[in-house]
């Protein structure tokens, strides 16, 4: 059975999940003995230089197992790969309408745009499972020219966390991760202290 | 306005726009409980001259004198202290929680402070340019978005 790919082309459908990843920010240097956030700090929803919010498309309907155990790899790798590695935690997950309606008379894009990863002698390699530069599930939200780039996160953040539902990877034994989740979350997690990625592993363990 | 402890601050009443004939009339209203704790955080996140760690984990004096004065004139219209965050334009990200659950995000440069919250439903941002809002002015500025976000946690409830 092929594990679940969005076409490279196809639009985002309206019921499609989208994921978040969720790594661990760097603090403020002084502020290190205030209580932890009891929610997700809006660094994690914070678009790049280019203004635009990368994500991943997680499945039709749901989080598709496959697809996790193909992303799951790539965000960790991802984590090892910036100036100071980072613990990754898992996913929120939203359906796209829901990202890209944010309030009345707003309407977003999610644009499609799988990474082939660097270039190789000026040409984009083809598609390659182990190569984990690569990503076939990624997308964008581009931020609209009217909206500020802080706004823009605190519009995303509320409605990632506004669908409650977070995704930890599977163990990080080699190969691919066993599924664990949807986790319905009754208050926003504290990610920082990784006690919800324990819990869905401890059962993800014994289903 | 609630104005207890008398102590005045030149340097506050200056930085937010208020003429120096009125700083002799003004006073910083009574600080809140957690006003001390949130000003050794922000001083003690300042970057220092020539620091190795340049990282999104440190403030520039700028930002962190923009947030002070906001708080010292503010903190006793505020809920709670603050959890505090940067972004990774080198902003102060203050988080605040209000009873019932309603929240608001504010975000400070070196001259505006800018809440981010939900009203009727809808996302908002309201920019407050701290240079040009004099004590009086800022304080009214906030005493409503307040009041809009309690507000607005109040409907949902009631609803």
């Amino acid at each position: 059975m092929g594990r679940w790919i969005p076409k490279d082309s196809n639009p985002v459908g309206a019921n499609e999940h989208i994921g978040r990843r969720i790594f661990d920010e760097p603090k403020l240097f002084g502020a290190t003995d205030q209580n932890p956030f009891d929610g997700f700090a809006l660094s994690h929803f914070e678009p790049g230089e280019d203004r635009e919010l990368s994500v991943d498309r997680v499945g039709d309907g749901c989080f598709n197992p496959k697809a996790m155990g193909y992303l799951a790899r790539r965000a960790e790798f991802a984590a090892t790969t910036t100036h100071k590695p980072r613990t990754f935690h898992g996913w929120l997950t939203a359906p796209a309408a829901k990202l890209v309606h944010p309030r009345t008379k707003a309407r977003w894009q999610i644009v499609p745009s799988p990474e082939r990863g660097p270039m190789v002698n000026g040409v984009s390699p083809e598609w390659n499972d182990a190569d984990l530069t690569q990503n076939r599930c990624h997308a964008h939200l581009p931020v609209p020219e009217d909206v500020d780039n802080l706004f823009f996160a605190f519009m995303v953040r509320a409605a990632f966390v506004a669908n409650k539902t977070f995704f930890a990877p599977g163990a990080k034994s080699p190969g691919l991760p066993a599924i664990a989740g949807p986790v319905t979350l009754v208050a926003p997690v504290q990610v920082k202290d990784s006690w919800l990625t324990k819990v869905v592993r401890f059962f993800g363990r014994k289903s | 306005m609630a104005t207890g402890s008398g102590v005045s601050s030149p340097s506050i009443v200056s930085y937010l726009g208020t003429s120096a004939s009125q700083s002799t009339t003004l006073q910083i209203p009574t600080p809140a409980p957690w006003l001390a704790d949130v000003q050794r955080r922000l001083s003690n996140s300042v970057n220092a001259p020539n620091a190795a760690d340049s990282s999104s984990r440190w403030l520039t004096g700028g930002v962190a004198a923009a947030a002070n004065n906001f708080f010292l004139a503010t903190s006793d219209l505020l809920p709670a202290a603050p959890y505090l965050g940067t972004s990774s334009q080198g902003y102060l990200v203050a988080e605040f929680k209000f009873a019932a659950g309603a929240a608001m995000t504010m975000v400070f440069s070196n001259t505006s402070a800018t809440a981010l919250t939900t009203i009727a439903g809808q996302p908002v941002q309201r920019k407050i340019e701290l240079t040009a809002a004099g004590i009086e002015t800022l304080r009214a500025e906030l005493s409503r978005i307040t009041a809009d976000v309690t507000r607005e946690q109040n409907g949902t409830v009631d609803s």
